[in-house]
């Protein structure tokens, strides 16, 4: 028996050996643009040679990086095809070029004969996070490009992007999340007009590193807030890979409102412009080198109309019968300086009105009756501001 | 018109039209007709799909598909040799070539006609192989077509480029044969007393022959023979001839056909090869004329049968006429005017080429060729009208 559990024992270790450390799956996303690849390095293929240059059926290929990459092709006699030579008239790469920027170097799998020497695999010469690059067919029409990447002889992930009817380029990429583990990726088209293994590949977009998903949520110190009220809105940006560093834009719909620098995770911004009414917050990472952009849900920030406070004084009171008496009603509001109209009232009768400038309306009168009457001043607020009634004045006619 | 749907239903279609050849010598006697024959295969739907299988396999020369709307509302299909000139890509289609002189004995006289010996009747006294592989078939030339500077490259791909001029200009779209051909060593054929005979020419003598005999002769063995020297479906075999004309229907009165194209399946893959006369006995004069003629139409109608609105009246083509044959409408001495080229060449010797007609002037519409004209040497300046009566805009 004990031989039997040191031969299990020794079972374990050996396949742990072998095995290593356990695995964590790696975690492949699509990458649908340049900027979202967020490349480290590219690969130019007029550092192989000018236009039309030929080319054999495997080769390598530095990158600006410095990094010697291999190419295969199905076979050789696939070509180097400037977009344009000069100008887009003079262009070698016809009809649409959408993706495709004047002056670049596709790598064109057009093959001397009837085929193309498509697929192209790109063999790196040490594991990346992620790559990509815009893929045209040659023949007009629609098609879908493929991506196959793979650690080794493991296919990792494969991606498609299907163009439009037309047939302009499109970008296709991916990026693994989770570690730097693409070792080879295959460009190819799974459909198209005709001659699928007949199109042409632009600048490859490399991502050396792995860059780490995020999440960003964000908060509101007051919500609902009062016109005119500071609000101050935290972003928290957080990773499973750490501590994420960066900027953080906070917009209100497609307005951007500011930016703040994450500490600790942690962005703030603070306004009090926001104007009544409802607002579409949202805050964006904008990513770091080793940290993926995230964007928060949006949080709808409700902002009401500021308070305000009318006060009444009188000129002369008690004052005679039939001399002039003027009421002054001033409305404040933390939130600035409000306007609009102020109504004068002795009891439930309206004296009369007033028109807020500086924050003050005044209405004179000397018809008031001998005896005691009971002033108010109402604000009837205004878009920004909330309606206010002054305390009572009890003016005295003698 | 009459004459095309006899020929379609038997399956057959001869562009016999002939145009007429000056007067070269009273040694000639009569004066001769020269032909430009086009012998055609009309495809079934399933060799056509077997044929553009094959060429996405790789097995024939390269071909590209189209698919246009014409003047006259129906929708044309047809192939051409090469890459798209509507492709997002350009590039150069450089089509294996063999050129394989034949040597014609005939039997009647003994005469030998062997186009790699020099010929006291050519310019230089050169053979007439040496002739062709220094023209402007062979040999890069700069080409002004309709006033636009088309490169220096052979005739046929200048003609293409200007013909597709829209889509190719300022880049690098050819469409040539090696500068640099393939020859192979001359095919000995003795033609029997039965099957040809020699006459007599301006300089020395010039032979004729039953064109069914040598067409056979051709596909059933000569083609077969030559590939073990590499001649088959992926690449185009021309046979060239020193003044050794046909004739149709093994009736020797209806001389002359000068050359032509053709094709044929070769062990069951769509095969083309083009046979052209070189003539150096005066008789006929033609120089590369013709094999512009025959090589261009090769081109832009490799099995022959790429449908075109009915076009006639143009060129050798006095009635209608219902395929895209680039050298029909424009044929020297025909219905219509055409205008030739005449290109010295650093060997010395002035070479005529024949003016051809663009893909615009069969289907219509704004020309895609160079200069907005419909042929490549000025002359058709608006497109083809339908046929009967044709001509042309």
């Amino acid at each position: 028996m004990f031989i039997v559990r040191s031969l299990l024992r020794l079972v374990a270790i050996l396949v742990a050996l072998v095995a290593g450390p356990a695995a964590v799956a790696d975690t492949l996303v699509a990458i649908a643009s340049p900027a979202a690849q967020r490349a480290t390095d590219m690969i130019h293929w007029n550092t192989l040679g000018p236009d039309q240059t030929v080319l054999p059926a495997t080769f390598s290929v530095t990158s600006t990086g410095g990094v010697k990459d291999s190419v295969a092709l199905t076979g050789p006699n696939s070509v180097l095809s400037l977009v344009c030579a000069t100008t887009p008239a003079n262009c070698s790469w016809t009809g649409s070029t959408v993706g495709f920027a004047v002056h670049d170097t596709l790598l064109w799998t057009s093959d001397a004969g009837n085929l193309g020497n498509g697929p192209v695999t790109l063999t790196f010469a040490k594991p990346v996070a992620g790559t990509g690059a815009f893929i045209q067919a040659d023949l007009p029409g629609q098609f879908t490009a493929r991506l196959d990447l793979y650690n080794n002889a493991t296919l990792l992930g494969t991606f498609s992007v299907a163009s439009d009817a037309k047939g302009d380029a499109v970008y296709i990429g991916a990026m693994d999340t989770t570690a730097a583990s693409i070792t080879s990726a295959k460009f190819s088209l799974t459909a198209c007009a005709a001659l699928c293994t007949d199109f042409a590949v632009d600048t490859v977009y490399v991502t050396s590193a792995s860059v780490a998903s995020t999440t960003t949520t964000l908060t509101s110190s007051a919500n609902p807030a009062h016109f005119g009220g500071s609000v101050t809105f935290t972003a928290t940006v957080t990773s499973t890979a750490g501590t994420p560093t960066g900027t953080v834009t906070f917009k209100d719909g497609a307005t951007t409102l500011g930016t703040g620098t994450l500490s600790a995770g942690k962005a703030t911004f603070a306004t009090s412009k926001l104007a009544v009414g409802s607002h579409s917050i949202t805050a964006s990472y904008a990513g770091a080198v080793d940290f993926a952009a995230s964007t928060s849900a949006v949080l709808t920030e409700t902002i009401s109309t500021a308070t305000t406070s009318t006060t009444l004084t009188s000129s002369a009171n008690p004052a005679h019968f039939g001399s002039s008496v003027t009421f002054t009603a001033t409305v404040t509001s933390t939130a600035g300086t409000p306007t609009g109209t102020v109504t004068f009232k002795d009891g439930a009768t309206t004296l009369g009105t007033g028109t807020l400038s500086a924050g003050k309306a005044t209405f004179a009168t000397s018809k008031l009756a001998v005896g005691s009457h009971s002033i108010t001043a109402s604000y009837a607020g205004a878009v920004d501001f909330a309606a206010s009634t002054s305390a009572t004045l009890v003016e005295v006619i003698q | 018109m009459k004459r095309v749907c006899a020929t379609l239903l038997a399956g057959f279609l001869l562009i016999v039209t002939t145009y007429a050849l000056a007067d070269r010598s009273a040694d000639v006697g009569a004066k001769r007709h020269v032909l430009i024959y086009t012998p055609h295969r009309i495809m079934t739907p399933e060799e056509r799909a077997r044929a553009a299988a094959q060429t996405a396999a790789g097995q024939t020369i390269p071909l590209w598909s189209y698919s246009i709307k014409a003047y006259d509302g129906n929708t044309y299909s047809g192939s051409m040799v090469g890459r798209a000139p509507f492709a997002h890509g350009h590039r150069t289609t450089t089509i294996p070539t063999y050129v394989i002189p034949v040597t014609l004995t005939f039997a009647d006289t003994g005469t030998v006609f062997d186009p790699t010996q020099p010929d006291h009747c050519a310019a230089n006294s050169d053979s007439v192989l040496n002739l062709i592989l220094q023209s402007p078939l062979i040999h890069n030339t700069a080409f002004t077509i309709n006033g636009v500077d088309v490169g220096t490259t052979q005739y046929l791909d200048a003609f293409q480029r200007s013909n597709f001029w829209t889509y190719v200009a300022g880049t690098p779209y050819h469409a040539v044969f090696s500068t640099s051909p393939t020859v192979l060593p001359a095919v000995q054929v003795t033609v029997p007393t039965t099957e040809g005979s020699t006459q007599s020419g301006v300089c020395g003598v010039f032979g004729q022959m039953n064109f069914d005999w040598w067409d056979n002769l051709v596909q059933t063995q000569i083609i077969p023979s030559l590939a073990s020297s590499g001649v088959g479906p992926a690449n185009f075999p021309q046979f060239l001839f020193d003044s050794v004309v046909m004739y149709l229907n093994g009736d020797p009165t209806q001389c002359c056909v000068l050359g032509y194209h053709n094709s044929m399946q070769n062990n069951g893959v769509f095969q083309t090869y083009s046979v052209n006369n070189y003539d150096t006995s005066g008789a006929f004069g033609e120089d590369t004329s013709v094999m512009s003629h025959e090589l261009g139409e090769w081109l832009d109608d490799p099995n022959g049968v790429n449908p075109v609105p009915v076009w006639g009246d143009m060129g050798q083509q006095s009635g209608c006429q219902n395929n895209l044959e680039v050298g029909d409408p424009m044929s020297p001495g025909g219905v219509s005017a055409t205008n030739s080229y005449s290109i010295l060449m650093p060997n010395g010797v002035t070479y005529s080429l024949q003016e051809l007609a663009y893909f615009s002037w069969f289907y219509g519409g704004s020309s895609f060729g160079a200069g907005g004209f419909y042929s490549d040497n000025g002359t058709l300046k608006g497109f083809a009208k339908p046929c009967p009566p044709g001509g042309t805009n």
